[in-house]
Protein backbone atom coordinates (compact mmCIF):
# COMPACT_ATOMS: atom_id res chain seq x y z
CA UNK A 1 0.00 0.00 0.00
CA UNK A 2 1.53 3.41 -0.89
CA UNK A 3 1.31 5.81 1.42
CA UNK A 4 1.31 9.69 0.38
CA UNK A 5 3.32 12.04 2.43
CA UNK A 6 1.07 14.32 5.32
CA UNK A 7 2.87 17.62 3.57
CA UNK A 8 1.93 15.78 0.08
CA UNK A 9 -0.24 18.86 -0.70
CA UNK A 10 1.43 21.88 0.96
CA UNK A 11 1.81 24.33 -1.13
CA UNK A 12 5.53 25.28 -2.08
CA UNK A 13 5.40 29.02 -0.68
CA UNK A 14 2.68 31.31 0.33
CA UNK A 15 -0.23 32.17 -1.39
CA UNK A 16 -0.84 34.98 -3.86
CA UNK A 17 -4.23 35.73 -2.75
CA UNK A 18 -5.46 35.45 1.27
CA UNK A 19 -7.30 32.06 1.90
CA UNK A 20 -10.52 32.56 3.66
CA UNK A 21 -11.00 33.01 7.41
CA UNK A 22 -11.27 29.35 8.69
CA UNK A 23 -12.49 29.44 12.10
CA UNK A 24 -15.26 31.75 13.41
CA UNK A 25 -13.19 35.17 14.25
CA UNK A 26 -12.64 35.39 18.24
CA UNK A 27 -14.01 38.22 20.19
CA UNK A 28 -17.72 39.36 19.35
CA UNK A 29 -18.82 40.13 15.33
CA UNK A 30 -19.23 43.93 16.01
CA UNK A 31 -15.14 44.00 16.48
CA UNK A 32 -14.35 43.46 12.81
CA UNK A 33 -15.72 45.69 10.28
CA UNK A 34 -15.90 42.97 7.33
CA UNK A 35 -18.28 40.83 9.87
CA UNK A 36 -19.89 43.89 11.42
CA UNK A 37 -21.04 44.68 7.60
CA UNK A 38 -21.87 41.21 6.56
CA UNK A 39 -23.55 40.13 10.08
CA UNK A 40 -25.71 43.62 10.39
CA UNK A 41 -26.44 43.05 6.45
CA UNK A 42 -27.84 39.66 7.65
CA UNK A 43 -30.13 41.65 10.48
CA UNK A 44 -31.14 44.43 8.05
CA UNK A 45 -33.11 41.62 6.89
CA UNK A 46 -35.78 42.58 10.10
CA UNK A 47 -37.01 45.70 8.51
CA UNK A 48 -37.38 43.29 5.11
CA UNK A 49 -39.78 41.12 6.67
CA UNK A 50 -41.54 43.99 8.64
CA UNK A 51 -42.07 46.33 5.93
CA UNK A 52 -43.50 43.32 3.90
CA UNK A 53 -45.63 42.51 6.48
CA UNK A 54 -46.89 46.58 6.53
CA UNK A 55 -47.78 46.02 2.95
CA UNK A 56 -49.78 43.16 3.41
CA UNK A 57 -51.29 45.49 6.04
CA UNK A 58 -51.85 47.77 3.41
CA UNK A 59 -53.30 45.56 0.66
CA UNK A 60 -55.82 43.72 3.25
CA UNK A 61 -56.90 46.99 4.25
CA UNK A 62 -57.48 47.62 0.44
CA UNK A 63 -60.07 44.72 0.44
CA UNK A 64 -62.32 45.85 3.29
CA UNK A 65 -62.72 49.22 1.92
CA UNK A 66 -62.51 52.26 1.88
CA UNK A 67 -63.27 52.72 6.08
CA UNK A 68 -60.34 50.05 6.75
CA UNK A 69 -57.62 52.06 4.08
CA UNK A 70 -58.50 55.41 5.63
CA UNK A 71 -57.42 53.57 9.36
CA UNK A 72 -54.41 51.97 7.65
CA UNK A 73 -52.99 55.12 6.03
CA UNK A 74 -53.81 56.92 9.67
CA UNK A 75 -51.70 54.22 11.02
CA UNK A 76 -49.05 54.44 8.62
CA UNK A 77 -48.74 58.28 9.97
CA UNK A 78 -48.96 57.33 13.70
CA UNK A 79 -45.76 57.76 14.97
CA UNK A 80 -44.56 54.39 15.29
CA UNK A 81 -44.43 53.30 11.83
CA UNK A 82 -43.38 56.88 11.03
CA UNK A 83 -40.32 56.35 12.93
CA UNK A 84 -39.92 52.72 11.69
CA UNK A 85 -39.91 54.61 7.34
CA UNK A 86 -37.51 56.93 8.25
CA UNK A 87 -34.91 54.68 10.02
CA UNK A 88 -35.89 51.73 7.72
CA UNK A 89 -35.56 54.11 4.40
CA UNK A 90 -31.38 53.98 5.08
CA UNK A 91 -31.66 50.46 5.50
CA UNK A 92 -33.11 49.55 2.60
CA UNK A 93 -30.93 51.90 0.41
CA UNK A 94 -27.99 50.11 1.85
CA UNK A 95 -29.20 46.74 1.51
CA UNK A 96 -30.43 46.88 -1.93
CA UNK A 97 -27.06 48.74 -2.94
CA UNK A 98 -25.01 46.24 -1.20
CA UNK A 99 -26.77 43.36 -2.91
CA UNK A 100 -26.61 45.10 -6.47
CA UNK A 101 -22.92 46.02 -5.53
CA UNK A 102 -22.36 42.15 -5.52
CA UNK A 103 -24.81 41.26 -7.86
CA UNK A 104 -22.35 41.48 -10.88
CA UNK A 105 -19.92 39.50 -9.02
CA UNK A 106 -22.20 36.02 -8.87
CA UNK A 107 -22.74 36.18 -12.27
CA UNK A 108 -21.00 33.06 -14.45
CA UNK A 109 -18.41 34.07 -16.78
CA UNK A 110 -20.44 32.49 -19.64
CA UNK A 111 -23.51 30.70 -19.93
CA UNK A 112 -23.47 27.93 -22.39
CA UNK A 113 -27.16 27.89 -24.51
CA UNK A 114 -26.93 26.90 -27.48
CA UNK A 115 -28.64 29.24 -29.59
CA UNK A 116 -27.41 32.10 -28.41
CA UNK A 117 -24.41 33.66 -30.47
CA UNK A 118 -21.24 33.37 -29.36
CA UNK A 119 -20.59 37.15 -27.94
CA UNK A 120 -23.77 37.01 -26.10
CA UNK A 121 -22.46 33.81 -23.66
CA UNK A 122 -19.63 36.14 -22.24
CA UNK A 123 -20.47 37.96 -19.33
CA UNK A 124 -20.01 41.84 -19.69
CA UNK A 125 -17.12 43.38 -18.72
CA UNK A 126 -17.57 43.62 -14.62
CA UNK A 127 -17.61 47.33 -14.51
CA UNK A 128 -19.57 47.54 -16.99
CA UNK A 129 -21.96 45.08 -15.86
CA UNK A 130 -21.92 47.50 -12.22
CA UNK A 131 -22.69 50.64 -13.80
CA UNK A 132 -25.68 49.28 -15.67
CA UNK A 133 -26.92 47.72 -12.81
CA UNK A 134 -26.67 50.99 -10.80
CA UNK A 135 -28.00 52.69 -13.69
CA UNK A 136 -31.01 50.70 -13.55
CA UNK A 137 -31.58 50.59 -10.31
CA UNK A 138 -31.66 54.78 -9.58
CA UNK A 139 -33.77 55.31 -12.79
CA UNK A 140 -36.38 52.38 -11.94
CA UNK A 141 -36.41 53.51 -8.32
CA UNK A 142 -37.06 56.59 -9.33
CA UNK A 143 -40.35 55.75 -11.89
CA UNK A 144 -41.65 53.76 -8.62
CA UNK A 145 -40.87 56.56 -6.65
CA UNK A 146 -42.96 58.56 -8.87
CA UNK A 147 -45.41 56.17 -9.61
CA UNK A 148 -46.07 55.87 -6.03
CA UNK A 149 -45.86 59.45 -4.72
CA UNK A 150 -48.70 60.05 -7.45
CA UNK A 151 -46.62 62.68 -9.23
CA UNK A 152 -47.56 60.88 -12.66
CA UNK A 153 -51.04 60.61 -13.37
CA UNK B 1 -37.24 19.55 10.83
CA UNK B 2 -34.06 20.36 9.90
CA UNK B 3 -34.39 17.75 6.62
CA UNK B 4 -37.43 19.36 5.48
CA UNK B 5 -35.85 22.72 6.18
CA UNK B 6 -32.67 21.59 3.79
CA UNK B 7 -35.14 19.54 0.61
CA UNK B 8 -36.80 23.31 0.01
CA UNK B 9 -33.54 25.24 0.38
CA UNK B 10 -33.52 24.89 -4.07
CA UNK B 11 -36.72 26.40 -3.97
CA UNK B 12 -36.06 29.44 -1.32
CA UNK B 13 -32.70 30.32 -3.30
CA UNK B 14 -34.00 32.09 -6.16
CA UNK B 15 -36.44 33.33 -4.22
CA UNK B 16 -34.52 34.82 -1.78
CA UNK B 17 -32.37 36.41 -4.60
CA UNK B 18 -35.36 37.54 -6.30
CA UNK B 19 -36.04 39.40 -2.97
CA UNK B 20 -33.10 41.16 -2.71
CA UNK B 21 -34.48 43.10 -6.37
CA UNK B 22 -37.90 43.43 -5.36
CA UNK B 23 -36.60 45.39 -1.84
CA UNK B 24 -33.94 47.18 -3.88
CA UNK B 25 -36.33 48.71 -6.09
CA UNK B 26 -39.37 49.13 -4.06
CA UNK B 27 -38.74 49.32 -0.67
CA UNK B 28 -36.87 52.68 -0.39
CA UNK B 29 -39.42 54.37 -2.68
CA UNK B 30 -42.43 53.15 -0.23
CA UNK B 31 -40.28 53.98 2.82
CA UNK B 32 -39.52 57.41 1.05
CA UNK B 33 -43.14 57.68 0.01
CA UNK B 34 -44.93 56.79 3.22
CA UNK B 35 -42.20 58.38 5.78
CA UNK B 36 -40.16 61.52 4.22
CA UNK B 37 -42.31 62.89 1.55
CA UNK B 38 -45.88 62.33 3.02
CA UNK B 39 -44.46 63.62 6.46
CA UNK B 40 -42.98 66.76 4.65
CA UNK B 41 -46.11 67.63 2.63
CA UNK B 42 -44.74 67.47 -0.94
CA UNK B 43 -47.41 64.20 -1.52
CA UNK B 44 -50.19 64.96 -4.26
CA UNK B 45 -53.40 65.10 -1.95
CA UNK B 46 -54.59 62.07 -3.56
CA UNK B 47 -51.49 60.23 -3.33
CA UNK B 48 -52.63 57.66 -0.54
CA UNK B 49 -56.48 58.21 -1.49
CA UNK B 50 -58.62 54.69 -1.54
CA UNK B 51 -59.45 55.40 -5.18
CA UNK B 52 -55.64 55.87 -6.25
CA UNK B 53 -54.90 52.48 -4.65
CA UNK B 54 -57.79 50.79 -5.84
CA UNK B 55 -57.47 51.66 -9.03
CA UNK B 56 -54.00 50.06 -9.30
CA UNK B 57 -53.88 47.01 -7.00
CA UNK B 58 -57.19 45.65 -9.11
CA UNK B 59 -55.32 45.82 -12.61
CA UNK B 60 -53.20 42.94 -13.41
CA UNK B 61 -49.84 44.50 -13.16
CA UNK B 62 -50.96 46.08 -10.07
CA UNK B 63 -51.57 42.20 -8.27
CA UNK B 64 -48.46 41.02 -9.92
CA UNK B 65 -46.38 43.91 -8.52
CA UNK B 66 -48.13 43.66 -4.99
CA UNK B 67 -47.72 40.14 -4.71
CA UNK B 68 -43.96 40.45 -5.65
CA UNK B 69 -43.92 42.92 -3.24
CA UNK B 70 -44.75 41.21 -0.76
CA UNK B 71 -44.03 37.70 -0.86
CA UNK B 72 -40.65 37.98 -2.21
CA UNK B 73 -38.86 40.15 0.54
CA UNK B 74 -41.05 37.64 3.11
CA UNK B 75 -38.90 34.93 1.85
CA UNK B 76 -36.31 36.86 1.48
CA UNK B 77 -36.03 38.01 5.01
CA UNK B 78 -36.83 34.79 6.28
CA UNK B 79 -34.04 32.87 4.51
CA UNK B 80 -31.14 35.65 5.54
CA UNK B 81 -32.69 36.37 8.71
CA UNK B 82 -32.53 32.43 9.58
CA UNK B 83 -28.41 31.91 7.95
CA UNK B 84 -27.73 35.30 10.06
CA UNK B 85 -28.82 33.28 13.23
CA UNK B 86 -26.95 30.33 12.27
CA UNK B 87 -23.55 32.77 11.98
CA UNK B 88 -24.01 34.42 15.65
CA UNK B 89 -26.02 31.55 17.91
CA UNK B 90 -24.72 28.41 15.54
CA UNK B 91 -25.94 25.88 13.68
CA UNK B 92 -28.08 24.24 17.00
CA UNK B 93 -30.39 27.07 16.45
CA UNK B 94 -31.65 26.32 13.16
CA UNK B 95 -33.93 23.73 14.56
CA UNK B 96 -36.10 26.46 16.02
CA UNK B 97 -35.41 29.76 14.28
CA UNK B 98 -35.52 28.30 10.59
CA UNK B 99 -39.21 26.65 10.62
CA UNK B 100 -40.16 30.12 13.22
CA UNK B 101 -39.26 32.23 10.43
CA UNK B 102 -40.48 29.91 7.15
CA UNK B 103 -43.71 29.40 8.57
CA UNK B 104 -43.56 33.48 9.22
CA UNK B 105 -43.31 33.68 5.47
CA UNK B 106 -45.77 31.33 4.30
CA UNK B 107 -48.37 32.12 6.13
CA UNK B 108 -47.52 35.96 4.94
CA UNK B 109 -47.23 34.32 1.65
CA UNK B 110 -50.59 33.02 1.90
CA UNK B 111 -52.42 35.84 3.46
CA UNK B 112 -50.92 38.11 0.20
CA UNK B 113 -52.79 35.70 -1.86
CA UNK B 114 -55.99 36.03 0.19
CA UNK B 115 -55.78 39.79 0.02
CA UNK B 116 -54.76 39.83 -3.61
CA UNK B 117 -57.69 37.62 -4.49
CA UNK B 118 -60.19 39.92 -2.09
CA UNK B 119 -59.54 43.02 -4.03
Amino acid sequence: MVRAHPDAMRPLGPSRTRTSWPLRRDGWWWGHSRNRSYVLFGLASVAVLSEALVILAGVWSLGGGEVAWDRYVAVLRGPALRAFHLAALPVFVWYGGRFLRLFPKTQPPRIEIGFLPEAWRRRPPLALLARVTFAAWILGSALVLVLLGGWLP
Amino acid sequence: MTRWLHAIEPLVWPIFGAGFFAVAFVFPSFAAVVGLCDLAGCLPADALSFERAIGFATTPPGRLVLAGAIVLPLWNGAFHLRHTAMDLLGTGSDRFVGPVLYTVAALGSLAAAAAIWRL
